[in-house]
């Protein structure tokens, strides 16, 4: 919440002093920056929060966001987002699927399938988990069984990867 | 009951949470592309109606008014031309009568356990595998508003086509036709989602009300509590053998009573408290006739309502 607040202190600062009357303040205008809205349909990390790039792994490439993006609608591949926020650190999540998409107003929506802190990643279920996974592959004895086991592979293999 | 309710609905609503950042996330997209805004009078009804429900009942008027949304939008049911999907039971028994031609799909299995994000994949896969012809759908839930109020609501989803003809979408980069058909049936899983989520979350504060209601009218109610206490005998002895009952047990052969037997509350107790020293003598005996006898079972409690 704290750079949210931070980002609307020029805002109010200037409301005060042109405007006799307190303007609204929506949750949408926002001087700079970019509210992103990061989810998994369990867990909330950013919402509608101002941050300063995100960098995130799609089919189409893996690009990074800044504020002012062109618009734009990408499905997210298993890989890590990576999130500098505005007092510069940066944090990394796992993201297995999901959609990202970019607005006019700035706003960016990443909502992942599974989301998890890179740094909760247990390496060595991930490691058998890669391992089973190839077994399902091998084993897949229909055309959707394959693409599913053929999922499954890539989303341990991204993990594993995003574990190391 | 209201106890448990309770539990739930406070369960409900603290996923809640976190599932309306993620579904408010998911609609955005629609909004932006100024889907959701066209005027009243020429917005095209929706051909696809999902109606979130579940299949437990006592819960107020949860489930009834999503039923009614259906049918105010699908009017009358000798014209209706909508396709309608049922998620819940519920859902079912309140179209059926009615619409029984509209209804495509029923799932059902929804209300005993929270739903997940892979309840709504299946529902999602199911609407887009079963080739549902649709350019504008609409998912009706009822939204959460506080523990005393909700608010049935529908959430419109749309076909690739409808989003290309959108005069928004030229802003849009790299939008090609497989990026937005994985975008859509990511989008419609997650609006899914978002409308049980919120529809459990109406439903559990609801039902808390409602079971409080009837613990309520239960203690008025409550006048009489009769206690049927039933002495069993073995089964190959025709005739009990009081005698040796009331020898074993230090009592009076006119104490035993006879089988089956049945008496208040303060019967009862007076009962049990012959009956434990009688417990305590059988068990540590080693050899007599009255160990055999099983001695008290409450079998039954009635309640008697007036």
């Amino acid at each position: 919440m704290n750079h949210i607040t931070r980002a609307f202190v020029p805002l109010i600062r200037n409301a005060n002093k042109f405007h006799k009357y307190p303007i609204l303040l929506s949750s949408r205008t926002y001087a700079d920056g970019m509210p992103l809205t990061f989810a998994s349909p369990s867990q909330v990390y950013y919402d509608q929060a101002s941050v300063k790039q995100i960098d995130v792994p799609s089919f189409s490439g893996s690009f990074g966001i800044l504020p002012k993006h062109v618009p734009c609608l990408a499905v997210l591949k298993p890989g890590v987002v990576t999130i500098y926020e505005e007092d510069g650190s940066n944090k990394k999540y796992f993201v297995s699927s999901g959609s990202i998409s970019i607005h006019e107003d700035s706003s960016v929506q990443v909502l992942a399938e599974e989301a998890i802190p890179v740094d909760q990643i247990d390496k060595q279920a991930a490691q058998s988990g890669l391992a089973t996974a190839q077994q399902h592959l091998t084993s897949a004895s229909s055309d959707l069984e394959r693409a599913e086991a053929q999922i499954e592979v890539e989303v341990h293999e991204a993990l594993v990867k995003a574990a190391e | 009951m209201k106890m448990v309710s309770a539990a739930k609905y406070a369960r409900a609503e603290r996923e809640l949470k976190s599932a309306r950042s993620y579904g408010l996330g998911a609609q955005t997209f629609y909004e932006q592309a100024e889907l959701n805004k066209e005027e009243e009078a020429e917005k095209p009804k929706p051909t696809l109606l999902i109606a979130v429900s579940s299949d437990r009942g006592l819960c107020g008027a949860i489930h009834s008014s999503v039923g009614k949304r259906i049918k105010a939008i699908s009017g009358p049911a000798a014209e209706a031309q909508t396709q309608i999907i049922c998620v819940g039971d519920k859902a079912r028994a309140l179209l059926q009568r009615d619409y029984a031609n509209c209804i495509t799909q029923v799932f059902t299995d929804f209300g005993k356990k929270p739903p997940i994000f892979q309840d709504a994949v299946v529902v999602a896969n199911a609407i887009l595998a079963g080739g549902q012809d649709f350019t504008i759908g609409s998912v009706i839930y009822n939204r959460f508003k506080s523990v005393v109020s909700y608010e049935t609501k529908e959430a419109p989803v749309y076909s690739s086509e409808v989003v290309n003809q959108s005069s928004k979408i030229a802003l849009y980069d790299s939008v090609d036709a497989e990026v937005l058909q994985s975008y859509q049936e990511f989008t419609l899983a997650s609006i899914i989602y978002y409308a049980m989520k919120e529809n459990a979350c109406s439903e559990q504060s609801s039902r808390m009300t409602a079971m409080d209601g009837a613990s309520k009218n239960a203690g008025k109610n409550f006048v009489q509590m009769r206690i049927v206490v039933v002495v069993s005998y073995p089964l190959f002895e025709a005739v009990p053998n009081t005698e040796a009952f009331a020898a074993d047990s230090n009592m009076s052969t006119d104490a035993v009573p006879p089988y089956p037997w049945s008496g208040t509350p303060a019967e009862v107790q007076q009962l049990g408290q012959l009956k434990s020293g009688f417990l305590k003598r059988s068990f540590s005996s080693s050899n007599n006739a009255a160990k055999r006898i099983v001695v008290v079972s409450v079998l039954q409690v009635e309640f008697d309502f007036w």
